[in-house]
């Protein structure tokens, strides 16, 4: 049979070249798990690329054969396997045992490193209680006697010890940026650390369902030099606390779910890229409560 | 001659067409239901999730409200898995395709398994019926507590959703039952382990999944029931319940509910391969370890849905190479797919083929996201994202809906008699394939990006949007992939080519028979010589004279030994029976008692079911 000349044959290299290249722009200076900015989430971010990159290697590998074995030549030509039991145990003993355990026994012991690393308790750590509310989160920085509510404020270069819990159902604490999620149970205080050397901005979240006002559970993360924070600080302090109230959390589920501009301000807190709370229609039924957004 | 098979249908056949309804024991016609009610549940989780797709499509958007949000992927994950694929799989092709490729004549507990299935059809629309009374459930499929529980859930969406699954588990339990009894002892005369099709292996090794993994779903379910109508406290922290107890029994199920739902699906893979690529199996020995081990890892894994809840990181790392080692017995079977395929004297094209073709390429990628999901502080970032909705919709719907598509296409011709249109199910296949990697590829990287599972929306500035409207155009093109196949399958009923005994020249027992085949199966039981009777010893005229119609005028199959089958004993099938339909009406009494908490309800309903019970196991004339 004549060969022709196959055009995706020379264009496949190239396209694939492009999509990577295009893939990869597309991604820098991301947000989320590939754009980290703690050495924790940068140590879970390159396990991310180690393993996609192996996943590529092998996918294609995998695919190649599947190709082979699908397209190859037949009629007079026997495949390698015709009287030869053995070697097509060979090569499935090999290439689906042999050789996946070898990587995964490589990509586990890196991954096990990672969770080492990162569980790693820090001396002089600030601490702050993470607690997942119906549909808020409270922060407590039990050393600063301060409480906000959805604004976390961290300052840079000094570990975080941070605990969760939940005070009525499971909530979970993630902001990608900087590390995993850590899920906020009901009668379980759980615990992670962290530390940033990146001063920004970073949107929180609720990623674990907890009602109809899950997806308007965002809190606004910002890490900032110490001195600011310490301003900060020292103008909580100043301010009256009180917990959001049952018509703060209705006015607050009443906004996100009827206002076409997600996120929205608690009436005691804001997340990022929320409006300002403050408009005198839209004045929660007890008005007041603290700005809290930096 | 004549004569005799007259009379052997004659035995076989329901006496009326009511009784045809209510009372048929044949495992042909309930297999039939169990697949078309599966498919009418998989039309509505799959019409859910368009739904929701059309409300992501753009960011601030609210197509549907939050709640109704909140309703619809809570319906989607529950009927989609515990009312679609187990019954698809499990009660669909296992109860039509078993006694066939086993060459019996039916079930080993005919009346048990109408029960499963009326249990089965009660306990959806019971599911369903939620609608008329204040909403659908809406904690999710997994339901976790205290979300779940009554001071969080008030209404009684999620009564509906522990009862119905409750009730349910009873249904596919005791189909376990029946098959793993049927296949030990109703294997044609020859049928030696080594020569077992491959779709049985996996039938085989997934009911004995389910008959370990739903006891914990039953315990779990029933506890929360009993948190939520009768004041216990097992999930409530304030009381000195444990939250997450619910979560280690859940996925203790969970986990081995998605291989339950997975092996059959491999099977189904393994015995469409051969007849395409015309050569035996490679590696036989290796896909029957593959699926048994599967099932036996499945078991020791729970934990890696579980990650982020704070257990100790030993015991997190345990169960992620737990969880890894299954890429072991995964591999061998793809590559003995693989070695299979290369060593094919011919490719045929079938549309049947080419959704296996495409369950190896998204079940590769699958698994590659599983391996990933497995690494712990990976999962940290990625589990409740939509990494995980990626990752799980190419395990599920690239391992499971694509065999199930295949097999389809494969055994259309011998349930109905008809062929599908070879073209139409190309066009099915293709906008399938390519909607479906256009609806779920991008949600990988939204998971990467930052976004969570099960929100309603999310912001415009986090530039989420290209992907997730690239994800619902995929959706809409999987939908319109869908409509092909039901367009196909409703010309082939009317127009379709005659299919003949066996179109596909494959080699197992099913085909030896008509298509459709009459209600006794075989007027012989085959003696099988071969793994492919079909291809190495084809049906004649009396496969063995021993073996001929009984002469009595009731209802007869052979029951056989268990590893190398030898004839036994002739068994005596039942007849048609109304028991099963009213013994599962009287769980639907029981089902409704509980809801209500009605005392006096439930007891009318107990009552009920041990006056049918009785009827049921009255023994028959002869053998008082």
């Amino acid at each position: 049979m004549l060969r022709r000349p196959n055009p995706w044959r020379r264009l496949a290299p190239a396209a694939l070249v492009f999509a990577i290249a295009g893939a990869g722009l597309m991604l820098s200076g991301c947000s989320g798990i590939i754009g980290p900015h703690s050495p924790s989430a940068v140590r879970i971010a390159s396990l991310w690329w180690t393993s996609f990159a192996i996943s590529v290697v092998v996918f294609i590998i995998v695919m190649g054969f599947l190709a082979y074995a699908l397209f190859r030549r037949r009629g007079h030509v026997r495949s390698i396997f015709e009287n030869r039991p053995h070697a097509a145990m060979v090569f499935i003993v090999i290439s689906g045992a042999v050789v996946p355990l070898f990587i995964l026994i490589g990509i586990f012991t890196y991954s096990v490193k990672i969770t080492a690393a990162n569980t790693e308790t820090k001396p002089n750590a600030l601490r702050v209680e993470a607690i997942g509310h119906d549909f808020y989160w409270e922060f407590v920085y039990p050393d600063q006697g301060i409480r906000t509510i959805n604004t976390l404020h961290i300052p840079v270069n000094q570990p975080i010890d941070l605990t969760t819990t939940g005070a009525d159902v499971i909530h979970s604490f993630w902001v990608p940026e900087l590390n995993g999620k850590l899920d906020a149970l009901p009668g379980i205080t759980n615990s992670m650390t962290f530390t940033t050397s990146d001063v920004g901005q970073y949107r929180g979240r609720c990623a674990e369902f907890c009602g109809k006002g899950h997806a308007c559970m965002d809190f606004a993360t910002v890490a900032e030099d110490p001195a600011q924070f310490q301003d900060w600080v020292s103008t909580i302090r100043q301010q009256t606390f009180r917990l959001p109230n049952a018509s703060d959390v209705d006015y607050m589920l009443d906004q996100c779910f009827n206002d076409a501009n997600f996120p929205v301000c608690m009436p005691v807190g804001c997340p990022p890229g929320a409006k300002a709370h403050g408009s005198v229609q839209k004045a929660p039924p007890e008005g007041g409560g603290q700005q809290a957004s930096g | 001659m004549a004569t005799a098979v007259g009379r052997l249908r004659r035995t076989w056949e329901a006496p009326s067409i009511i009784a045809n309804i209510f009372a048929t024991v044949d495992h042909k016609q309930l297999g039939i239901r169990y697949m078309v009610t599966a498919a009418i549940l998989l039309g509505e989780g799959g019409l859910d999730g368009i739904v929701m797709r059309t409300q992501l499509a753009i960011p601030n958007s609210r197509v549907v409200s939050p709640d109704h949000f909140d309703q619809m992927f809570s319906l989607h994950g529950t009927v989609l898995i515990f009312f679609f694929a187990t019954p698809m799989v499990v009660g669909g092709f296992g109860n039509y395709l078993v006694p066939l490729m086993l060459g019996t004549r039916d079930l080993a507990f005919p009346r048990l398994n109408a029960f499963s299935y009326w249990v089965y059809l009660f306990s959806a629309a019971f599911i369903y019926a939620s609608f008329f009374v204040g909403g659908a459930p809406n904690a999710g499929w997994f339901a976790y507590p205290p979300l779940s529980s009554q001071p969080f859930t008030p209404g009684l969406n999620m009564d509906f959703w522990a009862i119905a699954i409750f009730f349910l588990g009873i249904s596919t339990t005791a189909t376990a039952m029946n098959f793993i009894v049927t296949i030990f002892r109703m294997r044609a005369p020859g049928m030696s382990i080594n020569r077992m099709p491959l779709f049985i292996w996996g039938i085989l090794a997934t009911s004995f999944a389910i008959i370990f993994a739903l006891p914990p779903l039953t315990l779990a379910t029933g506890m929360l029931e009993f948190d939520r109508q009768f004041g216990t406290k097992f999930f409530d922290p304030n009381a000195g319940g444990n939250v997450l107890l619910w979560q280690h029994l859940f996925w203790i199920f969970g986990h081995p509910e998605v291989y339950i739902l997975f092996i059959p699906a491999i099977g189904i893979v393994s015995t469409i391969i051969p007849t395409f690529v015309r050569t035996r199996v490679v590696g036989y020995v290796f896909l029957v370890l593959a699926t048994v081990g599967i099932a036996f890892i499945s078991f020791g894994v729970w934990v890696h849905h579980m990650f982020a809840t704070g257990l100790d990181v030993v015991a997190l790392s345990f169960f992620g190479a737990a969880g890894m080692s299954i890429t072991i017995p995964s591999g061998l079977q793809i590559f003995s797919w693989i070695a299979t395929i290369w060593k094919g004297e011919k490719i045929i094209w079938s549309t049947s083929f080419m959704f296996i073709v495409g369950f190896l390429v998204l079940i590769v990628m699958g698994g590659f996201t599983g391996v990933m999901v497995s690494l712990v502080p990976l999962d940290w970032q990625v589990t409740d994202s939509y990494f995980i909705v990626a990752h799980l919709h190419y395990v599920l719907v690239g391992g499971v809906v694509f065999p199930i598509f295949g097999g389809f296409y494969y055994w259309i011709p011998k349930f109905t008699g008809r062929m599908m249109n070879e073209k139409l199910g190309q066009l099915n296949f293709w906008l399938f394939f390519i909607g479906f990697n256009v609806s779920f590829f991008p949600m990988h990287i939204l998971g990467l990006l930052g976004m969570q599972r099960r929100i309603f929306t999310y912001p415009t500035d986090a530039g989420w949007m290209g992907l997730n409207l690239t994800s619902t155009i995929g959706a809409y093109i999987m939908g319109l992939g869908a409509l092909v196949f039901i367009w196909n399958f409703a010309q082939s009923m009317i127009v379709g080519e005659l299919a003949g005994d066996n179109p596909w020249e494959a080699g197992t027992l099913e085909w030896a028979t008509t298509s459709p085949p009459e209600p006794y199966n075989f007027r012989e039981i085959p003696v099988v010589r071969s793994a492919d009777p079909l291809w190495d010893d084809p049906p004649r005229e009396g496969w063995d004279e021993r073996l001929r119609e009984p002469a009595g005028h009731q209802r007869e199959t052979y029951a056989t030994t268990l590893l190398e089958p030898e004839v036994e004993t002739r068994l005596v099938m039942p007849e048609d029976s109304y028991t099963p339909f009213f013994m599962a009406l009287s769980l639907v009494l029981l089902m409704i008692g509980i809801l209500r908490t009605d005392m006096v309800m439930i007891a009318v309903a107990g009552a009920f079911g041990l006056v049918f019970m009785a009827w049921w196991m009255w023994p028959a004339e002869e053998l008082a």
